[in-house]
């Protein structure tokens, strides 16, 4: 009796059901069986899953090739974010707390960018550690997700700055080594294509195609970096003390034209790029010409030398230090009467230099400044090198033969002023200098290993051992550059003091101090200069750079295990040595 | 009552080959459900695995990111200071340079003093 009224319902329900369920088999057997094209895209078009394997940048190594990294990738995280969804879910205030919390970001900040509900997609932070990603990642904020990010790192800060360059926020290297091996380091992406299932999760048996990613190559420098340490610490010990505009140093080893450390302040963190300005970012050892002043000096005498137009006991009369020619007074900061050439480079008389230089004649000049390489790129590894300023000889001035000689009229930058004087180091060979070594691929292949490369001998092996004596003499007691002595080890080397020019003539107040030397003086090994951008107060080059050179050149010699020679003077007798060194 | 025999007799003869193919069938499918499960299960064990390889590398650069870190000279610098250690490059007066002919008239003099060979080995 219970069931009399419900039957024909019961009945009803179950027709009711099994014709549903008849009419969804039926619409799932179609589907299956005769499915139309456009419903098979959208089901393959929501099942299709295609994944970027991105590459790790290539490696760079200073001059212990993998051992010591200068630049790496690391992974890290993206936070980003669809505002959409968490203007949805209520909870801006909340979500904001929370990331605000986990990484250090303004609270205003993000809640400002979480109510962008108009975009779709919003990155709060980009390159944060792992480790509060994940943090954060646990809580399931809504709308957030955290995309790998790999970021490139140098563990050593600012030290090589201006020669690692740096890799912008699209992985392209903008400067530097990274830049200049864009091509190598930069690697090749892998690439998966698979089918995903309901969960969102890649179907293993649906893999398609995987194609894996190809790391950069790794890339040795000829850099020392505990050379490169001591270099850059010295330079801001300068920088503070001297309160110069700028400074640069460049070591090389002057058998095989190896840079060994080269670095210029003001200075940037790669790990900081965007922060840097670019007269920060400009490489000043490469990127900045300048009158050499007295350093070039050596250029004239050697060319003289090396012609046997002149020894270096040939006699010249310093006119008492001031001398008139075609019609312009030049003049020695102390006057001299007669000196031999040896002595005008050791107390770096103008008049006699240039007087040596009128006496060579302004083609034999020219020819030697060009086989030098002044005036044209040293063919140096690194982007943004300046050629300096040469003028060609058609276009001197009467007065040119006798201002050149001592490095007014022509501009030089760093590089190419060390190369002159680690050509004479170097028995007159000019050996092109270099930065990158070796670059190797991931599969162990070398595709780039350099050899040392003999570019021009501007002057005789004799020439060159003359040369090396008249620049020992530089550093002895009245010269003018007894600061950059070194216990145990003899030095050879040229101050320079040049005035920067000025509209309508030089500057009487800004000046470029300079010291370019190279050691044991007898065998060298390294040649390094070092310049001060408008010292104050003092500004000769003896005052300034010399010492900054000592500095780095006591240190570099223990670190490099050269053994001290004989007949040098002692620490001692150098900290006890208060007497001022001679303008130059 | 023959002929039902006969019908018997008949069934009975298709009725076990068809079974037994209905069998073979059935383990068929079951074993491509099985071989399935197991290619389901080998990729999954094979994303796991390339997870953990991604993570492995993860750690790994990260490692090596700390160690230039930790030896790049700032912060051995830094690290020396923290220590109260203060070294110093050693004075030319205090470096003894040995080359291969001290260390052979050495060995000979040890040699002439009859030393063994294992003693000057622990001597060096």
């Amino acid at each position: 009796m219970k069931w009399k009224g419900l039957e024909p319902r019961l009945l009803f329900t179950a027709i009711f059901f099994t014709v549903v369920m008849m009419g969804l088999g039926a619409r799932l057997a179609f589907l299956h069986l005769w499915p139309h094209a456009h419903e098979i895209k959208v089901v393959e078009d929501s099942r299709d899953y295609e994944r970027v394997i991105p590459c790790q940048r290539g490696r760079i190594y200073d001059c212990h090739e993998g051992e010591t990294l200068l630049a790496l990738d690391m992974m890290r995280k993206d936070v980003c974010v669809d505002p959409r969804v968490v203007v949805r879910s209520n909870a801006v205030e909340q979500v904001a707390m929370a990331v605000s919390e986990s990484i250090a970001l303004p609270m205003e900040d993000i809640r400002r960018r979480l109510t962008q509900a108009g975009r779709k997609y919003v990155r709060l932070a980009r390159f944060i550690d792992v480790a509060p990603a994940e943090q954060l990642k646990k809580m399931k904020l809504p709308g957030f997700f955290f995309p790998d990010s790999p970021c490139r790192t140098y563990p050593n800060g600012a030290v090589g700055a201006h020669v690692l360059g740096f890799v912008n926020y699209e992985r392209v290297g903008v400067a530097g080594v990274e830049m200049l091996l864009e091509k190598h380091l930069q690697g090749t992406n892998g690439m998966l294509e698979s089918q995903k299932n309901g969960l969102q999760e890649e179907m293993f048996t649906r893999r398609g195609q995987y194609v894996s990613p190809v790391n950069g190559c790794d890339v040795s420098l000829t850099l020392d970096l505990p050379l490169q340490y001591i270099v850059e610490k010295a330079l801001d010990e300068a920088m503070e003390t001297s309160h110069a505009q700028g400074a640069w140093v460049i070591i090389q080893r002057v058998r095989t034209g190896e840079i060994l450390a080269m670095a210029a302040r003001p200075g940037f963190d790669p790990n900081l790029f965007q922060k840097a300005s670019p007269e920060e970012r400009l490489n000043r050892s490469i990127g900045v010409v300048y009158e050499p002043g007295s350093t070039f000096k050596a250029v004239a005498v050697s060319a003289a030398l090396n012609e046997g137009t002149v020894t270096e006991n040939t006699v010249f009369d310093c006119e008492n230090g001031h001398w008139l020619y075609c019609k312009h007074i030049l003049r020695d900061f102390h006057p001299y009467g007669n000196l031999t050439v040896a002595d005008g480079i050791k107390k770096s008389s103008n008049i006699l230099t240039a007087k040596v230089a009128i006496q060579l004649g302004p083609a034999l000049f020219d020819k030697y400044m060009r086989a030098y390489g002044v005036g044209e790129k040293t063919g140096f590894d690194l982007p943004g090198e300046e050629k300096g300023l040469l003028m060609p000889l058609s276009q001197w001035s009467g007065i040119s033969i006798a201002r050149m000689p001592i490095g007014q009229g022509v501009a030089v930058t760093a590089l190419q002023l060390l190369n002159i004087y680690s050509t004479i180091a170097n028995g007159g060979v000019r050996m092109k200098p270099f930065v990158v070594k070796k670059v190797r691929h991931p599969d162990g292949r070398i595709l780039l290993d350099r050899r040392p490369q003999e570019v021009a001998r501007p002057i005789t092996p004799e020439t060159a051992a003359v040369m090396r004596r008249l620049l020992i003499r530089v550093t002895e007691d009245g010269g003018t550059a007894r600061r950059a002595r070194v216990a145990g080890y003899e030095v050879a080397g040229k101050t320079g003091t040049a005035q920067k020019p000025a509209p309508g003539g030089y500057s009487s107040t800004d000046y470029m101090a300079t010291f370019v030397g190279f050691l044991p003086a007898r065998t060298p090994e390294i040649a390094m200069v070092v310049t001060l951008d408008n010292p104050q107060p003092y500004h000769q080059g003896g005052v300034v750079a010399a010492p900054v050179f000592a500095k780095i050149a006591e240190q570099a010699m223990r670190y490099l295990a050269i053994p001290p020679e004989g007949n040098t003077p002692t620490s001692f007798e150098l900290e006890n040595d208060t007497v001022l060194p001679l303008e130059d | 009552m023959m002929r039902r025999n006969r019908k018997k007799n008949r069934t009975a003869k298709w009725f076990l080959p068809a079974g037994m193919a209905a069998v073979v069938v059935a383990g068929l499918a079951l074993l491509h459900v099985w071989l399935g499960f197991s290619c389901e299960a080998l990729g999954r064990d094979i994303q796991a695995l390339e997870k953990t390889q991604a993570m492995l590398e993860q750690r790994l650069q990260t490692g090596e990111a700390e160690w230039a870190f930790l030896r790049s000279p700032k912060n051995l610098e830094a690290a020396l200071a923290r220590m109260n250690i203060q070294m110093a490059f050693p004075l030319a007066s205090e470096i003894v340079r040995l080359d291969n002919n001290d260390l052979r008239n050495q060995q000979k003099g040890w040699l002439a003093e009859g030393v063994s060979l294992a003693r000057m080995d622990s001597m060096r």
